[in-house]
């Protein structure tokens, strides 16, 4: 190359770079194809649901840790009846009970009480006094059953549906299929309350195999969901668009070389929604400005229910602003000090549960009372599920084991039969007493999606040469839960 | 005993033997079977959903001879009444399907297949590899 071609190239791959925010040029690459950009700039745009959705989002309400129904909503008169005898061989039929604490006697508490409420006459365990005020809002699948294993393993599945980390979380799917409906705000969003991240990890709210732009992102509790949200102040606006832009072009670069690379389109439309958050998500998250009715109705006002108040209280913010998944993961009071910091009671189940429901209690009923009153229930779906129940029989004397095969989960909102129950488990509910009822976690994920305009069958992506879909091979939509 | 008479124990014994052997092979149940019934049943899952008809056809024929294995092994095996039930029905789903793929109604294939996947949950809920 002699100088003055040097100089040439020089000054032309200088001007190139600088004009290429204006012209979509690139010195050595040329034209950026505008279908390409296009495409990698907004892999989020809003789709069209494939039929009439009856609702707009979801906020999904991981009970962490995996409560005992038994001890909230599914009242067995019989199991306080056989209560300290063992398990009768006839409820054992059936299943496998290689549980770690073995099969115990019978077991129930004898601080329980149990009452009937609202027209539904749904049955509540005192561990909930608030949210039996909203027994008529609320539809029960009594019929709920899983794979048992590990907690972070089933966890795994009741999020993506599969034993083995890979697949996408159902959030993700939904982020996949609809896009999203506010483009400063992630369209996916997670939850947590406590001083710690979920145990189970990021992989619950991974994309798996769909492109990386649709997983979910973490906000953090506090005041500060969201880390580095603010913006240096020894930078202006100007500055950090134009620095953006050129990392646009040149992230653009790399995305056209490479486009099987779905870790750059994220990274590319992580700054872009990072830059346009810092203007839309502080007002989402910023629950200061609530009234103080309205935070005594999420439970604020007490130590034990604040933390998971304020989480919930903040996704009904997101929800408002369009976010389409919340997922909240419950985490622990603050201030209780104790070595199991979720509603994992192998032991002392009394004592755990009591600090576990007080501290969902009064937020969740607050959630579904607010979301009525300002509208929104009908657009919106709040499920309440954890990853497996617990058993009849009772584990260190005073405590549970994990139950797989019967438990409880609820759903409340738009296109659902309010103050219904569906399935229900044995006499002392240990199993699904009609398996043709029994409902799994994929059945979840398929109705949850029908709800959302979304055939489960259809909602496909192909990934290895084969077309995967939410419910992996599984999936039936509870239709009889339908409105 | 003659010597004729006990060279022909010997060979009806062999013969016993070799023909129990090959029953035995027959009705089988490994954990190879059990994979590859898995694997097909997810190719079928994914041929049903791309309208492969003949990629459909071909797994489904392929479940229908597998499950009849597994209907022949717990039915050898005698007292696994819910086995035998669920493998027929896992076979008679294979069945449908082709006949469904073969009439180009994906739907019900779709929902069939579903209802297969069932199945075998159900199945490997009373049935596990221990």
């Amino acid at each position: 190359m002699s100088n003055d071609q040097r100089r040439a190239f020089l000054r032309q791959a200088g001007l190139g770079l600088g004009g290429a925010a204006l012209g979509g040029f690139i010195p050595g690459i040329g034209h950026v194809s505008a279908a390409t950009a296009a495409e990698l700039l907004d892999p989020l745009a809003p789709k069209a649901p494939q039929f009439p959705a009856k609702i707009k989002s979801v906020i999904w309400l991981h009970q962490n840790g995996a409560p005992s129904t038994l001890d909230l909503y599914d009242f067995k008169p019989d199991l306080q009846k056989l209560a300290g005898q063992p398990v009768p061989a006839s409820f054992l039929k059936g299943i496998k009970t290689s549980t770690q604490g073995g099969v115990g006697k019978l077991y129930a508490s004898n601080q329980r009480t149990w009452k009937q409420h609202g027209d539904s006459g749904a049955w509540f365990s005192n561990l909930l006094p608030n949210l039996a005020t909203q027994a008529d809002k609320l539809t029960f699948i009594k019929s709920s059953t899983t794979v048992g294993a590990t907690h972070d393993i089933s966890i795994l599945k009741l999020n993506t549906g599969d034993l083995n980390p890979g697949r996408p979380s159902l959030g993700a799917w939904i982020n996949y299929a609809l896009g999203s409906a506010n483009p400063d705000l992630p369209s996916y969003v997670v939850l947590y309350n406590g001083d710690r991240e979920p145990s189970a990890g990021s992989v619950n709210w991974s994309s798996g195999f769909l492109p990386a732009v649709y997983q979910g992102t973490a906000f953090r509790p506090g005041d500060s969901p969201i880390l580095y949200l603010e913006r240096p102040e020894l930078r202006n606006a100007v500055q950090q668009r134009t620095s953006l832009d050129l990392l646009k072009r040149l992230n653009l670069i790399g995305a056209d070389r490479y486009p099987h690379d779905t870790e750059l389109k994220a990274r590319l439309q992580s700054y872009e929604l990072a830059d346009r958050m810092q203007a839309a998500a502080p007002a989402a998250v910023d629950i200061s400005k609530e009234s103080a009715a309205t935070k005594e109705l999420y439970g604020l006002n007490d130590k034990t229910s604040q933390s998971y108040g304020e989480v919930l209280l903040r996704a009904r913010r997101l929800v408002e602003h369009g976010v389409r998944f919340v997922q909240v993961v419950s985490g622990f009071p603050e201030g209780v000090e104790t070595d199991r910091q979720s509603w994992d009671a192998h032991s002392e189940l009394d004592a755990n549960h009591a600090v576990m429901a007080r501290m969902v209690d009064k937020p969740i009923a607050g959630l579904l009372h607010d979301l009525k009153e300002r509208g929104l229930l009908d657009s919106t779906l709040v499920v309440w599920t954890s990853e497996f129940g617990r058993t009849s029989w009772g584990e260190s004397g005073t405590g549970r084991d994990h139950n797989p095969w019967g438990y409880t989960q609820w759903m409340a909102g738009g296109g659902l039969k309010a103050g219904f129950t569906y399935g229900e488990t044995d006499e002392v509910g240990l199993q699904v007493a009609d398996k043709d009822k029994a409902v799994d976690t994929y059945d979840l994920h398929a109705t949850v999606l029908h709800l959302m305009g979304l055939d489960h069958l259809k909602t496909t992506f192909i990934h290895n040469g084969r077309s995967e879909r939410p419910t992996v091979v599984y999936g039936k939509v509870i239709k009889e839960i339908l409105a | 005993m003659s010597q004729g008479a006990r060279k022909t124990l010997v060979a009806l014994a062999l013969l016993a033997a070799v023909f129990g052997g090959v029953r035995a092979a027959d009705t089988e149940l490994d954990m190879d079977l059990m994979q590859t019934i898995e694997d097909t049943n997810k190719s079928l899952a994914s041929n049903i959903a791309t309208q492969n008809a003949p990629g459909s056809t071909s797994d489904a024929k392929e479940l229908q001879a597998l499950f009849g294995k597994v209907e022949a092994h717990f039915v050898a095996k005698g007292d696994a009444p819910d086995a035998v039930d669920l493998s027929r029905k896992s076979r008679e789903l294979s069945e449908a399907i082709v006949k469904s793929v073969a009439s180009k109604d994906f739907g019900t294939a779709s929902d069939s297949a579903t209802t297969l996947s069932r199945t075998c949950r159900t199945c490997h809920t009373f049935y596990k590899k221990s």
